[in-house]
């Protein structure tokens, strides 16, 4: 099962307890339908699902902020700016 | 490689030396353009405003404060004077990044004020600033005759 099968644009959720039995109802349509029992453990496998991906997300976003450190060194010259000044003023 | 002294920029040394207006600086600053290219800069015009140029711009973006006593005594150096600056450090780059820098520039003042002068990297290499970075600059200034 995907999260695309289950929740496809998700804008009404239902969840359903009736006689032992979870019924989740996604925008009116009953996607899932199970035990309680059982639904307890999809739960539990989902928030270890939550919490791995979070984890992942943390780690990709500090391998991206890993930082860079630029030592650069510049020059200005008078000598320099004046001969740039005067050529590009003076070019045909 | 190219650097260029802002008109307002010489308008100051003029008025300085032999005007005797304007004031002597405790503290200047160095800002991060990023207009113009790895090798050219922005043009005579360009102001502290800023006008005529684009200065870098980002979550913890500021100029970076030098004291007069970062600047080195003048000595000589080929056919002119120089100082060399100290390492200057600016802040960490924030999130979302400061843009891809070609250079800097040094002004009077934290925001606008008078921008003297623009350059260019020594090694005509920019640098894309992303969150984390950080950029260090050793800056000089030569007055040749």
């Amino acid at each position: 099962m995907t999260p695309e099968l289950l929740i496809p644009k998700l804008s009404r959720l239902d969840i359903v307890h009736d006689r032992g039995i979870i019924h989740v109802v996604v925008n009116g349509e009953l996607k899932l339908a199970m035990p309680s029992e059982q639904a307890i453990e999809f739960c539990h496998l989902l928030e270890r699902i939550a919490y791995e991906a979070q984890q992942a997300l943390n780690i990709d976003q500090a391998r991206q902020g890993d930082p860079t450190v630029y030592c650069k060194t510049g020059t200005i010259s008078l000598k320099r700016a004046f001969l740039q000044r005067f050529f590009s003023e003076n070019e045909e | 490689m190219a650097e260029n002294f802002c008109d307002e920029g010489l308008d100051y040394i003029i008025n300085l030396y032999v005007r005797n207006t304007g004031s002597i600086l405790a503290t200047t600053y160095l800002n991060l353009f990023t207009s113009a290219t790895a090798s050219t800069v922005p043009g005579r015009t360009a102001t502290g405003a800023p006008t005529g140029w684009t200065e870098a711009t980002g979550t913890g973006y500021a100029r970076k404060s030098m004291a007069s006593t970062d600047w080195g005594a003048p000595a000589t150096n080929a056919s002119g004077r120089r100082t060399v600056g100290n390492q200057m450090t600016f802040a960490t780059v924030g999130a979302g990044g400061w843009g891809t820098v070609n250079g800097f520039g040094h002004s009077s003042a934290a925001t606008t004020g008078t921008c003297f002068w623009f350059a260019n990297f020594d090694d005509t290499t920019a640098v894309t600033l992303n969150v984390n970075d950080i950029i260090k600059i050793t800056p000089t200034i030569q007055l040749d005759i």
